[in-house]
């Protein structure tokens, strides 16, 4: 019998052995072949990006560039996928050295996030997010106090620094130092085309924060004034800064509705003025014409009539100075008197790059003080005889006759002039040397001594038609809604220039007949001459003149002296303007507009009414804005803070008034629930703001 | 000696704080804006170290290094973690992207091979005693051609009449080829008694037409064929058993290789 042949059989563990290292080495040499492949990227690739990046990479205006991100779509965010296989396991080269991810985050972000600030925690310098730090703290500690003013009152952030502490605020504090954000600690790629990289939690975007709170309905500071006074928002510079274009009208609502309105017996209807746009938004305003000139227009083309000094002689004791041997140029009689330095701002602005001109002038503003306890002195003297050569330059510089070392004229200011050089040479030719002509003779009239002052002779002249002009006409005196218009509160009248001038015009036979009816000649503005004030005048036309606007503008410099700036701003005409406008800033034309902020600056909170208005309970203004009633003593302490007066000092944008009772969160709150509208930090507030 | 029941609840708490544990630090990271995948990530990859740990422990007899029982418990348990680990890992049950994507089902198949093969080590021991029989599986083929001989040697039996005709018919037509070959792989997906039924049955109906003697023989071929269908049950969930530890072994080395990539990916990405 044969035996049977030994065949040895593998035993199961051995072939389950097998079958592992089989396993072993073939998910090797997949990943192998992955990895050499040329598509290596589209398989280690963690997931599809979301669409706007996705969109980006597959572009073919990339493919056409030939940058690296069409030839490496990783490396368009990964540096290291710009070295190679061999780098994975050693220092990885120099192919990503110093390149965080951020910095390619910012290669194409760089329009929108600076690339100095990425970084920082909302795109802020570490000093900068003190400065909001100590403008809350501040704000709390003048709370706490109660000497808060309504500006401050309405920052809200007072109520941050106040509120006590919650357990909210032992949370896990950020993973980072808040001037080491990188772009992918908030925003996650590869979760899909679908994803949303903004999305956030409000406990994520708490983290960095030291207050905290539960939700936006339990625990969320309040706000006060926003957004009626978000302009003026004590929050450092970032809501107050050069960015902040949009302008803000000073328009007390309370007083408009219950008392203009009321005694007019017109409807207070929101949408007059705020109109709902196409986008669906409301207008913050709508056009001086169109909302404001009916009853405003008058009054403001009055107290705007007033105008303004280019240059205006003033009394030089020009006798006294040629009769101590000081050489004088020729001086008008009417100019000649007793010392009294009252330049017109604008002139002291003309001469500030002339330093005797300065120091002269300060030396005769000094001793005007002492003028009754003795003869002028030599010095006196000398610098009244500089400051009568100054303005003969001044005004030969503007009649176009300018020296080498002459002032510069009004477009040094940043004024528009539209001022004829002839006017100003007939002037100076009609003052100086007919002057020079009286000089010769040895007798003078004894009537002109006291011409050029401000001081109003009791003459009125008969032809004035500035007192017949219907500037002054009975409709604006009965005009109820003007009774208590602060524009009014000055009154125009008495500092109109035709007035004044009318009056005094008939005493003076070297002038009279030949006075310049500005009012009636000049309605729509220009430049004039006043022989009687000696002065070179400019006539406003009203609203949006240009010529107030950049003196108002030019108030409003940072770069001009205190004292300078207060001078034109006090000019009744351009404080006209900036009762209304107090937010004018030089340089920035939309601040005269009562449009919205720059759209494309970003601030921390943002806000849409379009949403809103498709609740009908919501499309009625004032289930959220209330305008307070100043009447009984129906209007909050807060809002009568914010409605006092109109504010003695246009340029305190603490002082603004709107009249709102305050916009409390819990109007907000009874809708932005998680299970209603959302209580999410972002749906209010913005990461990236601008600085 | 701690009870079964007390043991497997004790191990359930202990998995259940871990994973409380890890889901409170998961949500800890992310609401401070850390990267709460490495935290995941990292733990995940311990388990699949801590898991592979079993074999080794297996092949290091030599060592003390507690019981494999112990062991097996360790791994068990450490795999549910590993499941809730995974879950807080992954934006999604599978993962985006090729290589990824690709590594999800690895160890979701890892997972699921062990959660059967879990569920396999406790039902069918009971079902293999249940059943009549002591088999081995590298001996079912011995088994299945030895039952398959002693019926053969039962038809050389018949004689040439009718009732044998018959009997020999239904062997030739029916009961050979049942015993001679493997069971098909349905009964192996899903062991049952239909086969072993609709053959007694039919053997049953033949009995009119046998014997007093043939009958003897014919009920001897049902007692085979009782004892090939409990062979067939018993190779069946043997075969399980064994199955699936390969299945998990596979797909559990192709999850470190592919789980060493992806660290490395994720650490130069990072």
């Amino acid at each position: 019998m044969t035996p049977t042949p030994c065949r040895p059989r593998r035993s199961w563990y051995a072939r389950r052995r097998l079958a592992v290292r089989f396993a072993a080495v073939s998910s090797c040499v997949i990943l192998v072949l992955a990895v050499m492949g040329p598509w290596r990227r589209e398989v280690f690739a963690p997931g599809p990006l979301a669409n706007p990046h996705a969109q980006i990479l597959a572009t073919s205006q990339f493919a056409a560039s030939g940058s690296s991100t069409a030839n490496d779509r990783c490396a368009a965010c990964h540096s290291v996928a710009r070295s190679g296989l061999a780098d994975w396991f050693s220092t990885g080269g120099t192919a990503h050295e110093g390149v965080s991810q951020t910095q390619l985050c910012v290669e194409c972000h760089h329009a929108t996030i600076s690339p100095e600030r990425a970084r920082g925690a909302h795109n802020l310098t570490s000093a900068e997010l003190q400065q909001i730090r100590d403008a809350a703290q501040f704000s709390a500690r003048q709370f706490s106090a109660g000497q808060f003013s309504a500006g401050q009152f309405s920052a809200g952030l007072s109520q941050v620094a106040l509120r006590e502490s919650t357990w909210h605020d032992s949370m896990p504090r950020p993973a980072f130092r808040t001037d080491q954000v990188e772009c992918a600690a908030c925003h996650r790629e590869h979760g899909g085309k679908d994803a949303d990289l903004t999305a956030m939690t409000s406990a994520q975007c708490q983290t960095c924060h030291q207050d905290r709170f539960a939700s936006f309905a339990d625990g969320h500071p309040d706000w006060h004034d926003w957004p009626y006074n978000r302009e003026t928002h004590h929050l450092g510079p970032y809501d107050r800064g050069p960015h902040n274009l949009g302008g803000q009208i000073a328009f007390n609502h309370a007083t408009h509705q219950h008392e203009h309105f009321a005694q007019k017996g017109t409807p207070f209807d929101c949408r007059a003025c705020h109109s709902v746009t196409t986008a669906g938004e409301i207008a913050r305003s709508g056009t001086f014409e169109a909302t404001c000139a009916q009853c405003h227009n008058s009054s403001l083309r009055l107290r705007t009539a007033e105008g303004i000094d280019l240059v205006a002689l003033p009394m030089l004791e020009i006798d006294a100075v040629q009769q101590a041997g000081i050489a004088a140029p020729p001086w008008p009689e009417e100019a000649n008197g007793v010392d009294a330095v009252a330049l017109a701002p604008l002139t002291r602005m003309l001469l500030a790059d002339d330093p005797a001109a300065v120091a002269a002038i300060e030396t005769l503003t000094d001793s005007t003080a002492n003028l009754w306890q003795g003869p002028p002195s030599p010095s006196r003297l000398r610098a009244t005889a500089t400051v009568a050569q100054a303005l003969h330059r001044l005004v030969a510089s503007l009649a176009g006759e300018a020296e080498d070392d002459a002032p510069g004229g009004l477009e040094k200011l940043g004024i528009p002039t539209q001022l004829s050089p002839q006017l100003v040479a007939t002037a100076r030719d009609r003052w100086f040397a007919a002057s020079a002509a009286e000089a010769d003779q040895t007798a003078r009239p004894d009537d002109v001594l006291s011409a050029p002052t401000d001081e109003k002779p009791a003459a009125t002249q008969p032809t004035d038609s500035l007192l017949g002009d219907s500037l002054l006409g009975d409709p604006l005196a009965s005009d109820p809604l003007l009774a208590g218009d602060p524009l009014l509160a000055g009154d125009p009248l008495s500092g109109d220039v035709g007035a004044g001038a009318g009056e005094g015009v008939g005493e003076s036979p070297t002038t009279a007949g030949e006075r310049f009816d500005a009012a009636r000649l000049l309605p729509d503005g220009g430049w004039y001459r006043d022989d009687v004030r000696m002065a070179i005048r400019y006539r406003a036309a009203g609203h949006a003149d240009p010529v107030l606007r950049a003196v108002a503008e030019l108030a409003s410099d940072p770069a001009l002296a205190a004292s300078d700036r207060e001078a034109l701003a006090g000019l009744p005409a351009v404080a006209a303007c900036v009762e209304c406008h107090p937010g004018v800033r030089r340089g920035v034309a939309t601040s005269w507009r009562v449009g919205r902020n720059d759209p494309n600056r970003r601030t921390f909170t943002r806000f849409s009414h379009a949403p809103h208005l498709h609740l009908p309970v919501l499309a009625d203004c004032t289930h959220c804005h209330t305008v307070g009633d100043p009447r009984e003593g129906k209007m909050s302490l807060e809002a009568a803070l914010t409605t006092a007066s109109f504010p003695s000092d246009p340029h305190s944008a603490a002082n603004w008034s709107h009249g709102f009772e305050p916009l409390e969160r819990a109007t907000c709150a009874a809708c932005h629930t998680p299970q209603a509208a959302g209580d999410n930090c972002t749906q209010c507030h913005r990461y990236h703001v601008d600085p | 000696m701690i009870p079964f029941r007390t043991r497997r609840r004790l191990a359930l708490a202990i998995t259940a704080v871990a994973v409380v544990l890890l889901v409170l630090g998961n949500g800890w990271i992310r609401e401070r804006l850390g990267h709460a995948s490495y935290y995941s990530g990292g733990t995940l990859l311990g388990c699949l170290v801590l898991l592979i740990l079993l074999g080794l422990r297996k092949r290091l007899v030599m060592l003390p290094l507690g019981s494999v029982s112990t062991w097996v418990q360790i791994h068990l348990y450490t795999g549910l973690f590993a499941l809730a680990a995974y879950a807080l890992h992954v934006p999604r049950i599978l993962a985006n992207g090729i290589f990824e994507g690709g590594l999800s089902l690895l160890f979701l198949g890892v997972s699921l091979s062990g959660l059967y093969g879990w569920f396999v080590s406790r039902s069918a021991p009971r079902k293999l005693t249940a059943v009549a029989g002591d088999y081995r599986l590298e001996r079912v083929g011995w088994d299945r051609q030895r039952i398959a001989d002693a019926a053969a040697k039962l038809c050389k039996r018949l004689d040439a009449s009718l009732a044998s005709n018959v009997l020999a018919d239904y062997y030739s037509n029916a009961l050979q080829p049942y015993f001679a070959t493997r069971p098909p792989l349905a009964y192996l997906a899903v062991p049952n008694g239909i086969r072993r039924r609709r053959l007694l049955s039919n053997l049953n109906n033949l009995d009119r037409y046998l014997s007093d003697e043939t009958r003897g023989l014919a009920g001897q071929l049902a007692a085979l064929v009782r004892t090939r269908d409990e062979l067939d049950f018993h190779f069946a969930l043997q075969l399980r058993l064994r199955l699936w530890v390969v299945v998990h072994s596979m797909l559990s080395v192709a999850l470190l290789v592919w789980s060493c990539a992806h660290v490395l990916l994720v650490l130069n990405f990072i």
